[in-house]
């Protein structure tokens, strides 16, 4: 059919791999030229855009060995495993909570069926949601290239705003989360604008709570969209660890919350906002940890 | 009446629904033609500049192109905005249409080239290749700065001021030293995008009798005088064929890709199609204006207001288009739907070189909406009585005169809709959040908005009627379908006066060649005006029926109705004929089996601008809105919790679509309270697509519990009303209360971001 609603203004050689092997292959051979497509769901509004142009495009979707959930020790996650697949996966709703609901606060239903969570990490734009998530399970990128293969944890693989160090040829494998040891408890909370929308702020919280001394052990909180990209907050989690659960130590949570959105976007015009509006999340939290 | 209604009345799902769902109707981007070429427009960078040269030649060397177009190829590129009226109204009203830029660029995005070329790749290319030499010019982006003397001049006038109307009764002064309480606020209110789905596009071709034929998505086939006007050509050989709209919400009434793709099929002699991308018309087509209002008002304790006084700017943007006709809705609805002794009402509007204004559901009407229902609301909590009480103490009834000087000698559903709208929001005890930082909180505002044009411009529509031999119906209409239904409650009327079944009638719309004009789908004006065309030529055809019919059955017609597809004695129905048998009779006797009507609307001259008083518009419809919201102390966030929309719609034709309007209105300024504005800095729109230009989703979307009353005192077909636009006109206001219901801020700039209420609540 003729049509003007050419989305994408750009010619491009399209390619479709059905194995892992194919694939490298594949970028090996058309590097730096050939861009990963995985749900296309960044990928496609910004070739709209124009945010770049690429010779190539390599869709990922049909090789199976990038879709898969394995909880066998501790948890892998297939790089092109569809978001929605990963909504339904029993033992992440049981064990890896935060990243579930994080799942869930992804864009609407119709995005998550087409979306992978590879896609999310490598688009490593500042308020994606699974990152903070991932971030508290100490997540591990596998990374694999033609002949060759390393692993970097999570914190190290996004370095800015839609910045990673993901080298030409290479394509994000899988993702690995070590086996949670006691109680660890974990939620994941955002603020957005609309129901439907990217995060103004997410956080992930996790935290080991024993149940008789109603004390907190230990505690890891991830914070993103406050800069250029998520991370931890070692002060709020040293702050947390060894300490009762009441309305003080959640006061002083989002005191600390606060100092780290007024060192991470000092002068930014966001600032005024989120230095309040995360201590909400602070709260939400905890009553969802409870809960 | 009402029992005996086959079709009026009845709830009737859409003739369209189903292609529509089915995904089997086609949108002007659907329709293709061999040989179609594909534009592209080149758009300024700046919002103010001088344009010192245009060097087209490597776009036009590029393989595939076939034309590139400036302002110099134009026939006649600087024409008048016409917008489809029966009648000129001349200077004021009435302003520069420019299709292509020309010496200096007013607004960014403003269309400087065309391209028309064999594949849209290369259109885009060669749109890259056009050199522009431009000398960045000042500009003005603060429609305040705009109104002061010694400011850049945005257009070629003297002056950015484009129109100011006065209206004024009784003497404020004195009003003010009478009252106990005074409440003096400014409201701000952004600019704000239609967001309709579907961007605007079109393909133009020259038929094979020469005829330039447009098919396009567009509120106003009429336009096709506009396009004939930039070519030079007889108004004859052009011709627009509407699609149906994949909505439009006043976005659609100014031209918008009509000119373009003429002009390139013109000079190519090939078919050009030209489709918007989201951004680009985010950049290209009009907003609701931008307000700044200035409202001072005066009670006594008792609560009755002694005076209004409202000061109103609006920001035109870089060129009038229907910026005058706004500001006139905006000042007859100034003072609002109340009687009040002495009122003041000033209202300008000024270029500046902002994206340019016009059209957008309302009309002028939601913007002085907010600012007085706002201050309405203020001034009761200070008198100390309800949002309700201080309406009921002050609202227009029947008979009173309007601050405009318009007598209220039709039924006026005040204060009924308030009352039945807070009553309902109330019914239920407030709900109480588990989270304790989320307060809840009512709230109310009365709305009234005019449906059909303003009287000045003469307005008339007019409609044909076929009947077929099979018995089954043909209607040819001009009228635009938005979506809304406008062709189907055309088809009701048919079936309710001929008494055949909806299903036996077809009617076809929007072709300015073969259906008789029927003025533009704007104004919530269309079942007013085409609806009474309509309704006049189906009677004429049931008269010539029924006197054929009387005939045979030894009775007088007026002893006769018709329904089920039978002709039928009132007081005997049994003595009956098939209404097929008496088309026949008419038929094999050359009795005329067609009919053409016009519908007229009340005629006025041009009000006096320096005071403007007396009927400017036909009737109005009154509404109100309450709303329940549930506002975050922690964050700011407000979720709408529940809404309740009160109309007098005069008559429902058609339920599902009444309730679907008023449903559409409610999520339609939920989002101008709470989300949506053009973020603009210095000219350049920073939010030109949906991940920054924030509209409610589904999700946000409460449910909306629409109540009609059906007082058939309407203007138009069986006594109804409009509803399309009054339906949203009240609602930011009754948000806006709710909020300060809930926790104590009042929002006077629009939207109300969780950013302005946290800082407003820490203040
Ligand atoms: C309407 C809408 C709403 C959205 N809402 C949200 C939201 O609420 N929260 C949120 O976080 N995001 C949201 N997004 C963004 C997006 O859906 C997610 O980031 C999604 O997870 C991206 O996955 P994808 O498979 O579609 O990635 P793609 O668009 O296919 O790819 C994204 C990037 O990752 C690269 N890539 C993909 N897979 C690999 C791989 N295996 N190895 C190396 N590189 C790879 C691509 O080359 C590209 O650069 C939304 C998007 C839309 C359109």
């Amino acid at each position: 059919m003729h049509t003007n609603t050419r989305i994408l203004a750009h010619n491009f050689v399209y390619h479709e791999p059905k194995t892992l092997d194919e694939a490298l292959t594949l970028l090996d051979k058309h590097k730096p030229g050939i861009k990963i497509l995985a749900g296309g769901t960044d990928v496609l509004p910004k070739m709209k855009r124009n945010h770049f142009e690429c010779e190539r495009l390599m869709y990922i979707k049909n090789i199976k060995e990038l879709s898969f959930i394995d909880n066998s020790n501790g948890l892998k996650i297939g790089a092109a495993t569809l978001l929605s697949d990963l909504e339904k996966s029993p033992e992440i709703k049981q064990n890896y909570h935060a990243l579930h609901e994080a799942i869930k606060a992804i864009g609407a239903i119709a995005i998550r069926n087409m979306a992978t969570i590879g896609g999310n990490i490598c688009n490593a734009a500042p308020p994606a949601d699974t990152v903070p998530a991932l971030l508290i399970f100490d997540a591990q990128l596998k990374l694999v290239k033609l002949g060759g293969e390393r692993t970097v944890p999570l914190n190290q693989f996004i370095t800015g705003a839609e910045q990673t160090i993901i080298e030409h040829g290479e394509l994000l494998h899988s993702i690995e989360m070590p086996e949670l040891t006691g109680g660890l408890l974990s939620t994941f909370v955002k603020l957005g604008r609309v129901s439907v929308d990217t995060a103004r702020i997410n956080m992930a919280v996790a935290a080991d709570i024993d149940g008789s001394s109603n004390t907190i052990k230990t505690a890891r909180v991830a914070l993103g969209a406050v800069g250029t990209k998520a991370y931890r907050c070692p002060d709020s989690e040293a702050l947390l660890a060894g300490k009762k659960v009441d309305e003080s130590v959640i006061l002083a949570f989002a005191d600390s919350l606060t100092s780290v959105c007024d060192y991470a976007i000092p002068g930014r015009y966001s600032l005024p906002y989120k230095r309040e509006a995360v201590r909400k999340l602070a709260e939400d939290a905890f009553k969802q940890l409870l809960s | 009446m009402q029992d005996k209604l086959k079709s009026i009345g009845k709830p009737s799902p859409k003739h369209d629904d189903l292609v529509k769902v089915s995904g089997r109707l086609n949108y002007a981007e659907d329709y293709s033609m061999p040989g179609m070429l594909y534009a592209k427009v080149l758009r300024s960078k700046y919002p103010a500049a001088k344009i010192l040269s245009i060097n087209t030649a490597r776009a036009e060397a590029l393989p595939g192109v076939k034309a590139v177009l400036t302002a110099k190829d134009v026939p006649y590129n600087n024409t008048i905005t016409k917008f489809g009226q029966s009648k000129d109204v001349g200077g004021g009203f009435e302003a520069l249409y420019r299709v292509l830029a020309e010496d200096k660029v007013r607004f960014t995005g403003e269309a400087v080239a065309l391209v028309a070329a064999e594949t849209l790749a290369q259109a885009e290319e060669a749109v890259k290749l056009i050199e522009v030499d431009y000398e960045p010019l000042p500009g003005v982006y603060n429609v305040e700065d705009a109104v002061q003397p010694d400011s850049y001049k945005v257009g070629e006038e003297d002056t950015n001021i484009i129109a100011h109307f006065k209206s004024h009764k009784g003497d404020v002064e004195k009003g003010f030293s009478e009252a106990d309480v005074i409440v003096e606020n400014t409201y701000r209110v952004p600019f704000v995008d239609h967001t309709y789905l579907e961007p605007e596009s079109g393909t133009a071709w020259i038929d094979d009798q020469g005829v330039l034929t447009i098919r396009v998505s567009t509120q106003v086939i009429e336009h096709f005088r506009g396009v004939a006007k930039v070519l030079g050509l007889p108004e004859n050989r052009v011709r627009v064929i509407g699609t149906m709209l994949g909505g439009g919400f006043g976005g659609k009434e100014d031209i918008t890709v009509e000119s373009f793709i003429a002009l390139l099929a013109w000079k190519t002699g090939r078919p050009v199609k030209l489709t918007y991308t989201r951004e680009e018309s985010f950049l290209a087509h009009s907003k609701r204006h931008r307000y700044v209002m200035h409202y001072k008002i005066g009670a006594k304790k008792d609560g009755i207001i002694t005076a209004i006084k409202a000061e109103i700017l609006s920001d035109s943007g870089a060129y009038p288009y229907l910026s005058p006709w706004v500001l006139m809705y905006s000042t007859v609805c100034a003072a609002g739907p109340y009687s009040i002794d002495n009122v003041d009402v000033d209202c300008k509007s000024a270029l500046t070189n902002n994206p340019f204004g016009s059209a957008n559901r309302g009309f002028g009407s939601p913007q002085v909406n907010f600012a007085c229902e706002s201050i309405i609301s203020e001034l009761a909590e200070k008198i100390g009585i309800t949002p309700l009480e201080i309406r009921e103490k002050n609202c227009i009834r029947q008979g009173n005169v309007l601050a405009g000087g318009m007598k209220m000698d039709r039924y006026v559903a005040l204060p009924d809709v308030g009352v039945q709208a807070w009553e309902a929001i109330n019914e239920q005890p407030k709900l109480k959040p588990a989270d304790e930082s989320k307060k809840v909180g009512r709230g109310m505002a009365i709305g009234m908005m005019t449906y059909g044009r303003m009287t000045f411009l003469h307005d008339t529509s007019r409609s044909h009627i076929r009947v077929e031999l099979d018995g089954s119906v043909t209607v040819r209409c001009g009228v635009p379908d938005l979506g809304g239904g406008q062709a189907a409650s055309l088809c009701q009327i048919v079936a309710e006066e001929l008494g055949v079944p909806l299903s036996k009638v077809r009617i076809y719309i929007s072709d300015t060649a073969l259906t008789p004009l029927a003025g533009t789908t704007t104004a919530t004006r269309q079942l007013y005006m085409s609806g009474n065309a309509t309704l006049k030529a189906a009677r004429v055809l049931r008269e010539r029926l029924l006197t054929r019919a009387a005939a045979e059955l030894n009775v007088t017609a007026a002893e006769l109705d018709i329904a089920d597809e039978k002709i039928f004695v009132t007081a005997v129905p049994d003595r009956s004929l098939p209404l097929k048998q008496v088309i026949l009779f008419c038929s094999g006797e050359g009795v005329e089996l067609f009919h053409e009507a016009q519908f007229n609307a009340p005629f006025t001259d041009v009000p006096d601008l320096s005071n403007v008083q007396g009927q400017v518009h036909p009737d109005f419809t009154f509404g109100a809105h309450a709303a329940e919201v549930a506002v975050d102390t922690e964050t700011g966030e407000v979720e709408v919790l529940n809404i309740v929309s009160c109309f007098d719609v005069g008559r429902v034709l058609n339920p599902l679509r009444c309730e679907g309007q008023m449903e559409g209105g409610s999520i339609y300024c939920m989002g101008y309270a709470l989300t949506e504005e053009i973020i603009l800095e210095d000219g350049i729109t920073l939010n030109s697509s949906f991940t920054d230009y924030v509209i409610p989703t589904a999700l946000d979307a409460p449910h909306v519990q629409s109540i009609t009353l059906e007082s058939k005192a309407g203007l138009g077909p069986y006594g109804a009303k409009g509803i399309g636009e009054p339906a949203c006109n009240s609602i930011a206001p009754a948000i806006i209360d709710a909020i300060y219901d809930a926790v104590g801020v009042r929002i006077k700039d629009l939207p109300a971001t969780p950013e302005k209420i946290l800082a407003a609540l820490k203040a």
